[in-house]
């Protein structure tokens, strides 16, 4: 399947996209587009979403279509579909 | 929620214009002026906020913010002027909304919500609008909004991007559901504009009004974000966490 990832604030500046495609074996969970994403990107961005023992940073939201989901859901992602991974930031 | 206090004619001649919003109207005004709010911080979002609820009519603000205004608040902190320079920045704000509307009564405090200050700040309030930019701030003042049943505004800004949500406690996620941890890479001074501060600014200071003044549909449950680069605008549904360690008991 491929699902469009849409990033925000501070990863959308490590990534240096706003979006981009990812193609992922039909039983991908979120976790393994986040693994994807990381080996993509490498560093800067794996350290935002990923924890030291390699599990989603729990401040990263991640939302199928304009709908929140949770890290641990088995079938959140289908062919097709949009994953926005919201950036914590702040006011000031 | 506050109790609705009777318009003198200056009030009626003053709020007019809002007095007109078909399901907003006197009743609507009275409320907001029986109304309190705590902003924290008047910065850049906070600025904003205060200045439009003072314009609105809301009777008391109590505002929190540490520190002297510096060059750097100027892009954006609209109630701090250059002539205040190096003065501290609530005594700026107090005199700003004093000057907009001499009826407002105004609670200034030299400082920033903490852990410590956060149970008296919030008490002196109806409602809160989160403008801070630090994480244990804000997760001072959700506790506190949440153990005392107050609805709070969170909102949020990074570069031309804002999220704004409405948390009413019990019912909608709160800032804790949404973010359970302090945020490892967030850094209090990042990249922003002023027109940013202010749309959210205007978004918040709306939602308060509709919240006190108990008309029209806010955003709770649901997260405003937006970016202003491409003019992307998304409401997108968000969920409680029901092992928050906030809210999970309410």
């Amino acid at each position: 399947m491929v699902v469009t990832v849409e990033y925000t604030a501070q990863l959308k500046r490590a990534s240096g996209a706003a979006r981009e495609d990812f193609e992922l074996d039909d039983s991908s969970s979120l976790v393994d587009l986040v693994n994807a994403i990381a080996d993509r990107h490498g560093d800067e961005l794996s350290r935002m979403l990923k924890t030291a023992d390699g599990s989603p940073q729990t401040t990263i939201i991640p939302f199928v279509g304009d709908d929140q989901v949770r890290w641990n859901a088995s079938d959140a992602l289908r062919d097709g579909v949009t994953v926005t991974l919201l950036s914590p930031i702040s006011g000031g | 929620m506050p109790q609705p206090l009777p318009l003198n004619d200056e009030e009626k001649a003053t709020y007019e214009w809002q007095i007109w919003v078909d399901d907003f109207r006197e009743a609507g005004q009275e409320k907001l002026k029986g109304a309190s709010v705590l902003v924290s911080r008047v910065g850049g979002l906070g600025s904003v906020v205060a200045y439009e609820l003072a314009a609105a009519g809301v009777g008391k603000l109590v505002l929190a913010h540490a520190g002297k205004v510096k060059h750097s608040d100027l892009n954006r902190q609209l109630l701090m002027t250059h002539d205040w320079l190096g003065k501290p920045r609530v005594e700026s704000a107090e005199r700003r909304l004093k000057e907009l509307n001499p009826r407002l009564e105004i609670v200034a405090v030299g400082e920033n919500v903490s852990e410590e200050n956060a149970e008296t700040l919030v008490s002196q309030a109806d409602l809160v609008v989160d403008c801070a930019p630090l994480f244990q701030e804000r997760f001072a003042m959700n506790r506190q909004a949440v153990l005392q049943n107050k609805p709070i505004i969170e909102c949020a800004m990074y570069d031309l991007e804002a999220q704004i949500t409405t948390v009413i406690p019990g019912e909608t996620p709160c800032l804790a559901c949404l973010f359970p941890d302090q945020p490892p890479e967030w850094r209090r001074e990042f990249p922003v504009f002023g027109a940013v501060s202010g749309t959210v600014g205007c978004m918040a200071a709306m939602e308060a009004i509709k919240v006190l003044g108990d008309f029209g549909e806010s955003l709770a449950g649901s997260l405003l974000t937006f970016d202003l680069r491409d003019m992307q605008f998304a409401k997108r549904r968000v969920l409680r966490n029901p092992e928050c360690r906030v809210c999970s008991g309410i």
